[in-house]
């Protein structure tokens, strides 16, 4: 195998990941994010009118695989609104937000759920309101402690994203049988895809390491 | 226009028989590759107590490398270029046990393990030095603190986190449709494709991973409930 096709091989994967996996990634964790505070403080709120939707809403994300959600929103959803068609990457995206939200969500609630009550109580004896409380007492704790799981969950995020391929979407495991059913070296392809993905991945997941560790030492449990 | 619900369609047949075949071989995927892959993961596991250095460095490389590749691709590599690597004396055998469904029951197995390898090898650190220091100090033999007050501590402590990669397992399963294993999910697609009652389906399919969830969830919630560790903090409690 020449230098010229293994960079050429490579060259379209990655152009692949970009355009699709990558995008796909960062737009779902864009969109989950906001989404999954609002139903982290639902799931915390008094109210069970508005807990128990929610609570139905994670478990039941939670305990489909992520390809049954994919199936809804390209193929049943459409179906149910009326025929209509739907962009194989937007259900795609669709399904990876809603999919993400439900996990985020947890890892929210399980952070602010982590700083202790105490705090909450003293600094509602300074005379702070209840809301000033939340937004400048416990949030800004509770994201910290968040971030390394948060980010964890998107680097798994960024992995499921292939299975957009078994939709139909050309993302980059796709681009990768193309380029097999073509030439047919699938050794050699597979280990490409194999290795972009252990090397960014690897790569990633050190980071967050790094900012876990810090997160530690500013704010010990 | 509207959609139609028809729930009837799916006891048709041949649907009915589809459901009911990609339901056991969801089960039937899983359990295997939630007992290998746990087995294997807690040996890769203790290898992190091993006085060798390459064995703890084995240890914390293998979970490392099978979580940072995609699960799909994992299952794609196993499936198209394993058998590439092997003797043909052992290729010709693999394929006609049907490598399809080979080829995911390893690669779930190797990925629980992989997650399960990590699992233990936290779990070991919350075992802590003094404890162990108070097991030598009472005269037991490294091996013996190992058998009898290391290990057994350990695998109460990880209970929880094995529930979680027992419900992981069983969605990860849903992959093996990617290359042709006949299970649920695959069955949802087929129904789909075929009579084109995406709908019913869909909510079947999603049901049966529901159930399966809430069953998994039951028998290791009775599990944690036998095992857990007095005076540590329990799930729902921290």
């Amino acid at each position: 195998m020449s230098l010229s096709q293994f960079l050429g091989d490579l060259g379209s994967l990655i152009l692949a990941l970009l355009r699709y996996n990558v995008t796909l990634t960062l737009l779902a964790i864009a969109v989950a994010f906001p989404i999954a505070s609002l139903l982290a403080l639902g799931n915390l709120s008094r109210h069970r009118l508005v807990r128990y939707p929610i609570v139905a809403y994670i478990n039941l994300l939670r305990s489909s695989p992520l390809l049954m959600v994919m199936f809804w929103t390209y193929y049943s959803v459409p179906m149910l609104v009326g025929g209509a068609n739907i962009d194989v990457f937007y259900a795609a995206l669709l399904a990876l937000t809603a999919f993400e939200a439900a996990y985020f969500a947890e890892f929210i609630r399980a952070g602010i759920q982590s700083i202790h009550r105490d705090q909450r109580s003293a600094a509602l004896a300074t005379g702070l309101r209840p809301w000033q409380v939340s937004l400048y007492v416990i949030w800004p704790q509770a994201i910290h402690r968040m971030v390394p799981s948060l980010l964890t969950q998107s680097i798994i995020a960024f992995q499921d994203s292939t299975l957009a391929s078994l939709i139909g979407l050309r993302e980059v495991a796709q681009t990768t049988t193309i380029i097999n059913s073509m030439q047919v070296k699938p050794i050699w392809v597979y280990s490409i895809l194999a290795g972009l993905y252990l090397a960014l991945c690897l790569g990633l997941s050190q980071c967050v390491r790094r900012i876990e560790r810090r997160t530690a030492r500013l704010l010990p449990a | 226009m509207g959609y139609e619900v028809q729930w009837s369609v799916l006891w048709d047949q041949p649907y009915r028989e589809w459901i009911l075949e990609g339901i056991s071989l969801t089960i039937q995927i899983s359990l295997i590759a939630w007992i290998l892959g746990l087995a294997i993961g807690i040996l890769v596991g203790m290898l992190s107590e091993s006085p060798r250095r390459p064995l703890v460095l084995l240890s914390a490389g293998y979970a490392e490398f099978f979580r940072n590749i995609p699960l799909l691709v994992q299952l794609f590599f196993a499936y198209f270029v394993l058998p590439l690597l092997l003797p043909l004396s052992i290729r010709r055998p693999l394929y006609e046990i049907g490598w399809e469904w080979g080829s995911a029951v390893l690669t779930l197995t190797v990925y629980t393990s992989a997650k399960v390898t990590g699992h233990v090898r936290s779990g070991l650190n919350a075992v802590g030095k003094g404890l162990r220091e108070v097991a030598l100090s009472t005269g037991l033999s490294w091996w013996q603190m190992e058998r009898r007050i290391v290990v057994p501590l350990l695998l109460r402590l990880i209970v929880p986190n094995l529930t979680t990669e027992f419900l992981t397992v069983f969605k990860g399963s849903s992959l093996a449709m990617a290359v042709g294993v006949t299970e649920t999910t695959y069955m949802t697609q087929r129904i789909g494709f075929q009579s084109f009652r995406w709908v019913e389906a869909n909510t079947v399919g999603t049901v049966v991973y529901l159930l399966l969830a809430w069953t998994v969830a039951i028998l290791m919630g009775f599990v944690e409930r036998r095992t857990r560790v007095p005076g540590l903090l329990h799930r729902g409690q921290v």
